[in-house]
């Protein structure tokens, strides 16, 4: 049909024809080429976006949102809720979950011990929530964050292991009672109730528990000594025969800290140094 | 006619875009997570932890998690490949794949359930989505079988 078209045409010879089509052809099959090539970028250019963008949004998602320090079973956090003095040659670290009994048993042993050794031990409460189990520990361990932001977490935490047996059961019971619990402290309870729910005090009772998995733990409670993990004593007694060893081992390793010593003094050199070029002129 | 009959259905390529979209923004989440050492914030189900900190979590050192993304990743390019070239071998190959992700979600569900006795919530959609891409590639294959 078409070529009978262009055969009719008239004033063109057939050379001039077919090159006429030729071209048009050519550019039909460029403009054509032109048009896939748009395509394709857009197709892949709009892949990639959707891509990043997925990625992105879920970083931000997924993302901490509070910083949390990295804990180790060695040392104390700024985070960490500590009893005791600062300064103490012993530093007891303790995994423990509010709704296990174990650990309920193990409070009043803690207290003995650091009401013993008042200068001597530094008590460092971490959260080890079992999850699968205690349906309530999380919840009760977020509770404590909060009282804690208000300066009050061992007297919950107290309040919490004396009462174990009343606020589990219910999502419902567990709340009202944290919040009578925090009442009883005179803690400001509206806000009690915000921090209870609050990023910070989940973070911060996440960011335990994982450091309790990354030392290996799988139970509560477990004791730390100076970041030895030790064998749960059964009671008081053989706990301080531990103690009174630890600090016997310290003492006999006095020339080791002798040499810590020297360290520290190199320590306060440096910061001399500091506080002259922070003194002195602009150095850059 | 023949045109026609010879083609996938229409809502292949959007539907396994979409669905193959969320299973690697699933499997991503649970890989940034593994990497993090972060808890899970789990609020459907309980368990979650369990799970993703169980040895079947990891096939060698490679978590799981990071196969997904990849296997997800390259069943959204394949898709996007054949959308931008038509060649309907890559859409054949890729719905074929979608079997051997239908048979992990399925060994990894067996697990949950009978072995680990709990299930994490972001495994159990891997597990939809990666069975979704199932029935729609083998959709698009058997259909195009019974034409030839």
């Amino acid at each position: 049909m078409e070529e009978k078209n262009i055969d009719e045409m008239e004033g063109m010879s057939k050379k001039e024809m077919k090159a006429a089509k030729k071209e048009a052809q050519r550019q039909a099959a460029r403009a054509e080429a032109r048009s896939k090539t748009m395509r394709s970028a857009m197709i892949w250019g709009g892949t990639l976006l959707v891509l990043v963008l997925g990625v992105w949004g879920l970083t931000k998602v997924s993302g901490p949102e509070t910083e949390q320090p990295t804990l180790s079973t060695t040392e104390v956090a700024s985070s960490d809720h500590t009893k005791g003095a600062v300064n103490a040659p012993i530093t007891i670290i303790e995994y423990s979950d509010f709704q296990c009994p174990a650990c309920k048993q193990y409070a009043p042993v803690v207290r003995q011990v650091v009401e013993n050794y008042p200068d001597d031990v530094r008590f460092v409460y971490r959260h080890f929530p079992l999850r699968q189990i205690h349906d309530q520990a999380q919840a009760a361990a977020e509770a404590a964050e909060a009282a804690g932001m208000q300066g009050m977490f061992f007297e919950f935490h107290d309040i919490l292991f004396e009462n174990q047996g009343e606020w589990v059961g219910s999502n419902a019971t567990a709340n009202t009672k944290f919040l009578e619990y925090a009442a009883l402290l005179e803690l400001d309870v509206d806000q009690f109730k915000e921090d209870m729910n609050s990023a910070a005090a989940r973070d911060k009772v996440n960011n335990d528990s994982s450091s309790g998995t990354q030392s290996g733990l799988s139970g509560t409670p477990s004791f730390f000594v100076n970041g030895q993990r030790i064998n749960n004593p059964r009671g008081f007694e053989p706990f301080r025969q531990l103690i009174d060893a630890e600090l016997e081992r310290i003492s006999a390793s006095a020339i080791e800290i002798n040499t810590e010593d020297i360290v520290v003094e190199v320590v306060d050199e440096e910061v001399v140094v500091d506080e002259e070029t922070e003194d002195g002129t602009d150095t850059e | 006619m023949e045109q026609t009959q010879n083609n996938f259905p229409k809502w292949l390529v959007p539907g396994m875009l979409l669905i193959g979209f969320l299973g690697f923004l699933d499997s991503l989440y649970l890989t940034i997570q593994h990497y993090s050492g972060e808890e899970i914030t789990c609020n459907i189900i309980h368990g979650c932890d369990v799970v993703t900190n169980s040895v079947y979590s990891m096939i060698g050192p490679v978590p799981v998690a990071l196969l997904g993304v990849l296997y997800y990743l390259a069943i959204v390019f394949a898709v996007i490949l054949y959308w931008d070239t038509k060649r309907k071998k890559i859409m054949q190959l890729a719905a074929w794949a979608t079997t051997a992700g239908f048979i992990m979600s399925v060994y990894f569900l067996i697990i949950q359930a009978f072995v680990l006795h709990a299930f994490c919530q972001y495994c159990l959609g891997s597990a939809v989505t990666s069975t979704l891409l199932f029935i729609m590639g083998m959709n698009a294959v058997c259909r195009k079988k019974k034409m030839v």
